[in-house]
């Protein structure tokens, strides 16, 4: 009998045990949660510590990761004797990043400061989630934000607000292999760009040449997603995705069936890998000749290129064009003490810590600085960076849809143009239904 | 006091001994059930309330949440995109069905005769049940490829085309069927072999001095006899179909969002977790899920009513 009652009293007591743990979960204190998240992570040690900052990114691997822990050092450093402690608690690179944040910023726990890419800044500002910026920077007599490049602060201001600042820019510019291109005897695209020759007839001239299906050698590859794949084949032929309001879908113009029909004929005439990633690794093996990518392509190819490789600018169409890809760091609304988070941020965007994540290879730095912009020519190969720069004065701004849902719309697109380049539709039935489904996706 | 009165009191205060015994016993059931009930209470039953309400409403990750009555549910009807999800669910579900439990059967049967590496045999049925769907759904995405993957290339060794299994759209829901089976043909195999391990031997004697053959002792002992187990399989398999999530997100969710080119391995599931999670509707997802409830239960339901024709229990 005693022991049925003791174990009865055993097992009410570990319900309420367990109950008290799920209510204690949500109450543990930030730097807590964040702790077994960042067991590399460097806090300030002697100063007392007045306010901690925690801030986040989205390493792609490990190297990436020791650079913003050494970004995490410098800024414990220079902090230290304002009483800020500064904590980095990296996430995993896959799919859920961002949903992992707004879980956070919904539970409350989110970082103080954290990476995104510009095109989800609507989904992050729409709801109230983000500090705005002016007021802090307003009253700092040591920031200059003509530093930064004005497209892309131009992204980040709306209704005289600035919701943070960029980390890292990057454009899309052509990769290519040196030596297959000598084998074959052909110009690179470097040559022929210099030349004034570098375009849509010329590339897929190049690709026909250097593709060969013996080999298994083929001579263009990009992945396959709004970048690379519609966006920048609609955006060179004179069109756009968007309305030039970004109210609307685009993609039924005249200019973007023409760039959808460019672009299926490079799959009819099979000069391309088919599938999304494998071609990266494929052109990293030396089977690919050209291949259309962001700087963040630019370490892997290092690591793993056995052959001299460059990169050039895109090719021309109607239009020239390429991608600007950002991404900012934004502060949450939420944050304890905007002061300290204001101190952590300019250290973060800082020429010293953008020139450090930009020798890296993985970014273009988003200040127009010598400093930023040295530290960035100088880490090759690639030799010829500049290419990256140039993009820049003509490239379309990956930028929010306000009015909208970009990734409901970019997901619909994706899926009808994955039907188009099978040869399934035409590429202005790609049109018309493109703009046909995501109509709702615009209406709020 | 009357014999009568003696036995009427001693009774009496019995049931009262009784009565509290078992009240005490009631409290001891409950008490021991309590972490269960809490458990399902909080991890279950909250959480589907909380989901039907949400299916009611515009909720979004954020901001204001209105109720907008049946407007998700309708929304779903006309939704080009939910039509495809659900096509490929059931297109899925059917082939799978077939080839997950009648090559199951079969290698039951053979593995149930004494052969040499019987155990052999089994193990390497069960591993792909037992390995992780993520990691094999991987594996699987190098073995397909279209450029250096194994399996072209033994095709290609055989001297047919390479086949684009994971790039075109036409082919992309044959390899979430192709891996799917692989990974549950073992576990129905293993259901199939309790269930032969329960067929009496001496049926099959009395069969055979009756001089039936192996093949009319299958169809008239293995069977009928069979049938609960095979009723089982068939609905579990079912259900876990209608279900599916791992192998097409693992093998197919691209940099764009879609489940497989133009969406080609994209089911109901996978769609209810890209409207919640990446475009944050959760009110439309939660209606996508309750959706998805309904048409489990009215099948589960025609099965159970169809097997009263079929299946024997002893």
């Amino acid at each position: 009998m005693y022991w049925k009652r003791s174990l009865t009293i055993f097992s009410l007591l570990m319900i309420i045990a367990t109950m008290l743990a799920a209510c204690g979960a949500s109450t543990t204190p930030q730097g807590g949660a964040a702790a077994p998240a960042a067991p590399a992570a460097t806090t300030a040690p002697a100063a007392p510590a007045a306010a901690t900052v925690r801030w986040r990114t989205r390493p792609g691997d490990a190297a990436e990761q020791k650079v913003y822990e050494e970004l995490n050092t410098l800024a414990n450093d220079q902090l230290k004797d304002k009483g800020i402690s500064v904590t980095y608690d990296p996430a995993p690179n896959n799919g859920d990043y961002f949903t992992k944040i707004q879980t956070e910023l919904a539970a409350g726990n989110a970082p103080d400061i954290f990476w995104i890419g510009g095109a989800n800044l609507a989904d992050f500002v729409n709801t109230g989630q983000i500090l705005d910026l002016k007021p802090l920077m307003d009253k700092d007599s040591s920031f200059k934000i003509g530093d930064f490049y004005d497209n892309v602060i131009g992204e980040l201001t709306r209704d005289g607000k600035i919701y943070g600042l960029p980390r890292d820019i990057s454009t899309m510019v052509v990769y290519y292999n040196e030596d297959m291109f000598k084998a074959a005897g052909l110009q690179t695209p470097k040559e022929l760009a210099a030349a004034g020759n570098w375009n849509l007839d010329t590339l897929l001239d190049t690709a026909k040449k250097l593709t060969d299906p013996a080999k298994q050698q083929y001579g263009l590859g990009f992945g396959n997603w709004w970048g690379p794949g519609w966006g920048y084949f609609v955006n060179v032929e004179g069109g756009s995705p968007l309305t030039p309001d970004r109210k609307g879908c685009g993609l039924n113009t005249p200019e973007a069936i023409a760039g959808a029909a460019y672009a299926q004929n490079l799959y009819n005439e099979k000069l391309l890998p088919a599938g999304d990633a494998d071609g990266e690794a494929l052109f990293s093996a030396g089977n690919v000749g050209m291949y259309f990518n962001g700087r963040w392509f630019a370490p892997g190819v290092r690591t793993n290129a056995k052959f001299n490789w460059d990169v050039a600018p895109m090719p021309k169409g109607k239009v020239e064009s390429t991608w600007l890809f950002w991404g900012p760091y934004l502060v949450n609304a939420k944050t304890a003490n905007p002061d300290a988070t204001w101190e952590v941020l300019k250290v973060l965007t800082s020429a010293e810590a953008t020139g450090k994540v930009a020798a890296l290879g993985t970014n273009v730095p988003p200040r127009k600085d010598a400093a930023a912009v040295n530290a960035f020519l100088g880490a090759t190969p690639p030799a010829n960076n500049q290419a990256y720069l140039d993009g820049i004065s003509y490239a379309a701004l990956e930028a929010p849809v306000w009015d909208g849902n970009w990734g409901d719309f970019s997901g619909k697109v994706q899926s009808l143009w994955d039907q188009m380049i099978a040869g399934q539709i035409t590429p202005e039935e790609f049109g018309n239904q493109a703009c046909e489904q995501t109509a709702d996706t615009f209406t709020k | 006091m009357s014999k009568q009165a003696q036995a009427t009191v001693a009774s009496g205060s019995v049931r009262s001994r009784r009565s509290s015994k078992q009240l005490r016993e009631t409290l001891d059931a409950y008490s021991m059930l309590l972490p269960t009930i809490i458990g399902v209470a909080i991890f279950f039953a909250i959480p589907l309330g909380i989901s039907l309400y949400l299916s009611f409403t515009n909720a979004r990750l954020f901001g204001d949440t209105k109720i907008i009555g049946f407007e998700n549910y309708l929304k779903a009807l006309s939704d080009a995109t939910f039509w495809i999800a659900l096509r490929n669910t059931f297109v899925f579900s059917l082939f799978t069905l077939i080839l997950s439990t009648v090559p199951a059967l079969i290698v039951a049967i053979l593995l149930n005769e004494k052969i040499i590496g019987r155990s052999f045999f089994r193990v390497l049925f069960f591993i792909p049940v037992v390995a992780s769907v993520v990691g094999v759904s991987l594996l699987w995405r190098y073995l397909l490829n279209l450029d250096f993957g194994f399996v072209n290339y033994a095709i290609h060794l055989l001297g047919f085309e390479p086949i684009p299994w994971l790039t075109r759209p036409e082919w992309g829901l044959a390899s979430v069927i192709l891996i799917f089976t692989w990974k549950t043909v073992g576990y129905n195999m293993v259901i199939f072999l309790a269930g032969l391990q329960g067929v009496p031997r001496q049926l099959y004697e009395a069969a055979s001095l009756d001089g039936a053959s192996r093949w009319r002792q299958f169809l008239n002992i293995t069977l009928p006899i069979l049938s609960p187990t095979t009723f089982f399989v068939l609905v579990t398999t079912l259900i876990n179909c209608l279900q599916i999530f791992d192998v097409p997100v693992a093998l197919g969710l691209t940099r764009g969002n879609t489940v497989g080119p133009a969406d080609s391995m994209l089911t109901v599931v996978p769609l209810l977790y890209r409207e919640a999670f990446l475009n944050t509707r959760m009110g439309y997802a939660s209606a996508l899920a309750w959706i998805l409830f309904l048409i489990i239960m009215a099948i589960s339901f025609v099965q159970f009513r169809v097997s009263d024709r079929w299946v024997n229990y002893e």
